[in-house]
């Protein structure tokens, strides 16, 4: 490993090292939906004792892409009756763990905002390829989605300095993005928000989703269709432009999975589809 | 300069005033086509995403600028109601990229543009100028007083014209 990217890897694992531990908030809400029986309850009463999160919750609920010209929802208890468990749940997941995304992404050449339309855009559609593929064990799956490039909020930085480096590995030595990642800085972007959410003690699906993320078919089997998931609904986001940065589209494509799901050329187009109306719904939602 | 124009995702703008610039963002997959006839000075430019509205008709309806042959389609049919002509237009596309795909499995890039050459041949037309395919965002901007094209690089300063 030559001298620098010794360098810049300690000072990344420092980073991550001294990363103050998960908002409270945050960790209580994943706490709970990670019970095999989420207690929904339990959910709207750690969200109705955080007065930010509540005003978070009720505006997202009553935006456009969840209200849908229903009755206003005053309440945590009146959103959840309105929306049922599973759109509160990952209402409440994006709501917490959105100021985590807010700031980042310049380093990457991201627009503010858009690391984070990035990540709910990824997680929405997450849903809509579960109901394709029919993934039963998807409990998991908005939460991976939304915290996948989590490592890049870390990174940010680091890329930033050494962009002309990591673009030079692209176009000259035509290596993926996360290859360039590794030689340039030591570690990729998986690999530092697996470790960040390791240290925050995230389920261990979680983790794992999100380290494979650029390289699902060396998953371990036990997550492999979570991350699957997660790298399909990625890629459609990276395709459209959405949080397409300095990477671009330096990833590899695996055709094994689409074998694996028996997807045509037609059904991943249309999760193209997909993603823009899922978006243009939460429009209101995300510049919030 | 007025402030440019913004294209975004499956739309198209188009205009008659000199001081304009269109300006679409992060094509990746995606493909922009610019259109600018030089003797009545207007342009438009296209940001489609698909190759083809068969995949879903009633979508294609409502939003034409999908796709690449509504798209192309829908944006001529503008030009010609500003009393452009076909023959004049000069016609440019940037975008088009793929994941790194020895088996072109994920290969939207490289449809899209296919199917843009294909509607282009309908009408006759041949692209002036082109940057597609590779792995890179790109976006592409198109000045309506000179009609010059350019696209800029994620990860580079510099804009290149086309």
């Amino acid at each position: 490993m030559n001298f620098q990217r010794e360098t810049a890897l300690s000072h990344i694992l420092e980073r991550v090292e001294k990363i103050p531990p998960v908002p409270a908030i945050v960790r209580k809400v994943i706490d709970i939906v990670q019970k095999p029986e989420v207690a929904i309850q339990e959910i709207v009463k750690v969200v109705m004792l955080d007065e930010s999160l509540t005003f978070r919750v009720l505006r997202a609920a009553n935006s456009a892409y969840y209200r849908r010209g229903g009755p206003e929802s005053k309440t945590v208890q009146e959103a959840l009756i309105r929306l049922g468990n599973n759109a509160l749940v990952n209402l409440v997941i994006a709501e917490s763990c959105s100021p985590l995304f807010k700031n980042a992404g310049e380093g990457y050449e991201l627009k503010r905002g858009e690391l984070w339309r990035h990540s709910m855009g990824c997680a929405l559609l997450s849903q809509q390829i579960a109901a394709f593929t029919g993934f039963q064990k998807a409990e998991n799956l908005f939460t991976a989605a939304i915290v996948h490039d989590l490592g890049k909020t870390l990174l940010d930085n680091f890329v930033h300095a050494r962009r002309a480096a990591l673009h030079e590995r692209m176009t000259q030595f035509k290596m993926t993005y996360t290859e360039a990642e590794f030689e340039v800085l030591g570690m990729h972007h998986g690999e530092i928000g697996a470790r960040l959410l390791e240290k925050w003690s995230f389920a261990p699906d979680i983790t794992e989703a999100v380290r494979f993320h650029h390289d699902p078919l060396h998953a371990p089997s036990a997550v492999r269709d979570l991350v699957f998931h997660v790298y399909l609904s990625d890629m459609v986001c990276m395709m459209l432009g959405v949080g397409l940065g300095l990477d671009g589209l330096a990833y590899p494509a695996n055709r094994e999975i689409w074998d694996y799901f028996k997807m045509s050329e037609s059904d991943f187009q249309r999760f193209s589809l997909m993603l823009l109306e899922e978006l243009a719904k939460a429009e209101e939602w995300l510049r919030t | 300069m007025a402030a440019p124009l913004v294209v975004d995702i499956a739309d198209m703008k188009f205009s008659k005033a000199e001081q304009d610039v269109l300006i679409t963002y992060a094509l990746g997959s995606c493909i922009g086509v610019s259109a600018y006839d030089p003797e009545l000075k207007v342009g438009a430019l296209l940001h489609f995403m698909l190759p083809e509205s068969a995949l879903d008709p009633r979508k294609a309806q409502e939003r034409p600028y999908m796709f690449a042959d509504t798209g192309v389609h829908e944006m001529f049919k503008h030009l010609a109601g500003m009393g452009s002509k076909s023959k004049r237009l000069i016609v440019k596309a940037c975008g088009g990229s793929n994941l790194m795909d020895p088996n072109g499995t994920f290969n939207i890039g490289k449809r899209n543009y296919l199917a843009l050459k294909k509607i282009l041949w309908r009408f006759n037309i041949i692209l002036k100028g082109e940057d597609i395919g590779g792995t890179a965002s790109r976006n592409m901007s198109l000045r309506l007083d000179s009609g010059d094209v350019s696209v800029r690089y994620s990860g580079i300063k510099e804009e290149r014209a086309l």
